[in-house]
């Protein structure tokens, strides 16, 4: 068995034709004659290439030298049966669309399930690891940013001292008629058209209420029942793992998109926009029904000031949008998220808010 | 001399064939997060010089991907800690971009010798013989020098640079030698400044005139502002149209330098006793860079492996060799001596910091 083939032999540049002989004897090998001397390589000393598209099968000899053909099928018949299956799949694969379409499902499923599943265990692992003051630092940077003048979500307070005093001094009270408050820190800002009546947590024991918020409410109490929820989160570092999760989230997106900028500048619209899961907001949830009632604070607050916030948000909605098909979208997309949201259905949280019975004997 | 053989460069690929090999890399970089990416890059590149072919013998890529996985390991780590620097201080996205700025010397010269050796074409490695010291002052004083004028240096700075870049890669061991002047290259860039300047007189007088005749009465509600006032949108067209004009002259300019300093370069090099003759035509490659950016757009992407494929096939039918080609003129290190230089470097330095 013979194939024609260039020979390079590594020291000059110039292409020699020559007959490679497959010998098949004990042990495979190839022999050629170049120049009027004669060369054998074992097979096993060889480097045969993968197949790639239809370009030239290319052997590569230990000396250096170099071999070139058309095809080699008479090599690949000698070696042995596992030599470069990888590749040779590879090749299979890039060559019929059928497997290409597979993959693309492959990768589209495996991606989303990554997303879902991997990033949430990958967060609770960086949290644990993660010292405390780089998370302050970190909700000291994500403040600075969402009250950027140009960027920023947020502007100064127009309450005045007196009643920001009023209100952090009465969830001074209230964390100290229970044990496990969390730290804190409360802020006051303005929400404007994009945030509104809002309360949040921040990573680094920040908490955000907005003036809004607070002339929606119809006294402290309801203040109070909605920052106990905030302490929930706080209290779980709900906030640091949710930034982690979309900070990840963004890392493989960076990943695979190559834009690595976006992930800087968008951190803070990131977290103003994030949901927190179901279970979180539970958590936080059976967290303010424990403290309202150990600090005898009415736990009814809570669902009243919560079905007032809805109101004032999905009024806001409206006044927004004058054009009927914008309405029209807004009603189907009201729909939807009532399906896929991601805060328990409203009636169903302030259940045990209603039911709950004052622990306090007054 | 008139005489002259001339062997032209044929290009084989074709887009049916790496549209497969293209997304199989896309989806597999993807599955194994970018891991795959190396070898994607491998098979591509091996792809592209494989299908270049000289009288019929095609160039080879040899780089193991190991080494530009730890490439783009490294590169990725700077990226993010450049992204997140801003974070701790806002200082630090500039301390970062001077270490980089003083570091480039040194990244070029080990780019270029990773991607040179790691080449080669019957059987010859090429190989990059550049030193940091030229480095430093192609890519570290010439940038300062080409500031410090205000651009009257930079036809200069670029011919600095394609002297060092072309002169110091050998192919075996002979080495390329570039003998375009200072005065060609200055040449060229006048010309260059002039095409921009009067496209820009044409995009720009008729524009202004346009915004004034209508632009006032105007009011097209951009998607993502429901609020802004008129004057916002109105600043917000002009910012869009600006950006495309810019886009338009980038594309122009890029396209007039890298066909005519391209020919200027290839014309004036040599490889022993051959010579090449390029002849890149700027509408040609205007065109080509246009029609490749709408339909990659329009595609999703999709039409990346087709606009490669063009491009490559463009380049290599306006590159012709010149002279005889008796390839046993050209000699190079036996393996064994080429490997022993390898390792040298192998354990610390066998990383591939070139970019794309």
């Amino acid at each position: 068995m013979s194939f024609a083939a260039h020979y390079f032999n590594g020291i000059n540049a110039q292409a020699k034709s020559v007959f490679v002989d497959v010998t098949t004897d004990s042990e495979p090998s190839l022999t050629f004659t170049v120049d009027g001397e004669a060369r054998s390589y074992p097979v096993h000393n060889l480097k045969i290439q993968a197949k790639l598209g239809k370009i030239k099968r290319i052997i590569e000899c230990p000396d250096g030298g170099r071999i070139e053909a058309h095809d080699i099928s008479e090599v690949e018949a000698v070696l042995p049966s596992k030599n470069g299956l990888f590749w040779t799949f590879i090749h299979y694969i890039e060559n019929h669309l059928a497997w290409v379409v597979t993959l693309f499902a492959v990768t589209v499923l495996t991606g989303g399930l990554f997303l879902q599943y991997g990033i949430p265990k990958l967060a609770e692992y960086v949290v644990r690891m993660t010292p405390a003051n780089m998370e302050d630092q970190l909700g000291e940077q994500i403040l600075n940013s969402l009250d950027h003048p140009q960027m920023g979500y947020f502007s100064a307070s127009k309450l005045q001292t007196i009643r920001q005093q009023q209100i952090t001094g009465a969830l001074n009270n209230f964390c100290q008629a229970f044990q496990d408050c969390p730290q804190h820190r409360l802020e006051f800002r303005v929400g404007g058209n994009l945030i509104g009546a809002n309360a949040f947590a921040l990573p680094g024991h920040i908490m955000v209420v907005t003036d809004e918020l607070v002339a929606l409410a119809k006294n402290n109490t309801e203040i109070i029942a909605v920052l106990a929820h905030e302490l929930g989160h706080v209290q779980q570092r709900h906030p640091f793992r949710q930034s982690l999760q979309s900070l990840l989230s963004g890392l493989v997106l960076a990943v695979i998109t190559g834009d690595v900028n976006s992930l800087a500048s968008g951190l803070g619209g990131v977290l103003i926009q994030m949901h927190y899961s179901q279970d979180h907001e539970t958590e936080a949830d059976i967290f303010a029904l424990n403290a309202l009632q150990k600090a005898c604070l009415p736990p009814k607050a809570f669902a009243e000031m919560l079905l007032r916030l809805q109101q004032s948000q999905a009024g806001n909605k409206k006044n927004q949008n004058n054009n009927p098909v914008l309405q029209q979208w807004e009603h189907v997309t009201d729909k939807l998220s009532k399906l896929f949201s991601t805060h328990p259905n409203t009636a169903l949280r302030i259940k045990p808010f209603l039911e709950a019975e004052s622990l306090c004997s007054h | 001399m008139n005489t002259a053989k001339t062997t032209p460069i044929n290009f084989n690929g074709s887009t049916s064939e790496y549209f497969g090999i293209w997304i199989v890399n896309v989806l597999l970089s993807l599955l194994t997060l970018g891991i795959y990416s190396a070898w994607a890059k491998v098979r591509k590149k091996k792809y592209f010089y494989n299908n270049t072919l000289i009288d019929n013998i095609g160039f080879d890529y040899h780089a193991n991907p190991i080494a530009i996985l730890k490439g783009r390991a490294i590169a990725f780590g700077f990226f993010i800690a450049y992204a997140f620097s801003q974070h701790l201080h806002p200082f630090l996205p500039l301390v970062f971009m001077i270490l980089f700025f003083i570091a480039l010397p040194w990244l070029v010269v080990r780019a270029s010798i990773f991607n040179a050796r790691n080449t080669s074409h019957r059987g010859l490695r090429f190989n990059f013989i550049g030193k940091i010291n030229e480095a430093v002052w192609t890519f570290f004083v010439m940038p300062i020098v080409s500031m410090l004028t205000l651009g009257l240096g930079v036809p200069f700075s670029s011919h600095q640079k394609s002297k060092f870049l072309v002169g110091k890669h050998t192919f075996g061991n002979t080495p390329f030698n570039m003998t375009a002047t200072v005065k060609q290259f200055y040449k060229e860039y006048m010309l260059c400044s002039a095409g921009i300047l009067a496209t820009l007189l044409c995009l720009l007088v008729p524009l202004f005139i346009l915004s004034k005749e209508f632009f006032p009465h105007v009011n097209i509600p951009l998607p993502s502002m429901p609020h802004a006032s008129e004057k916002d949108q109105f600043a917000a067209l002009i910012g869009i149209a600006v950006a495309f004009i810019y886009l338009l002259l980038f594309l122009i300019f890029s396209s007039y330098l890298q066909a005519r300093i391209g020919n200027l370069v290839w014309n004036s090099t040599t490889l022993n006793e051959l010579s090449f003759k390029s002849s890149l035509r700027v509408r040609d490659l205007l065109w080509i860079y246009i029609s490749n950016l709408l339909a990659i757009a329009f595609t999703f992407g999709l039409a990346t492996p087709w606009a490669q494929i063009r491009t490559a096939k463009y380049r290599a039918s306006k590159l012709q060799l010149v002279g005889n080609i008796d390839f046993e003129q050209f000699v190079g290190n036996k393996k064994a001596d080429l490997k022993a230089m390898g390792e040298e470097m192998a354990d610390m330095f066998d990383v591939d910091l070139s970019f794309g």
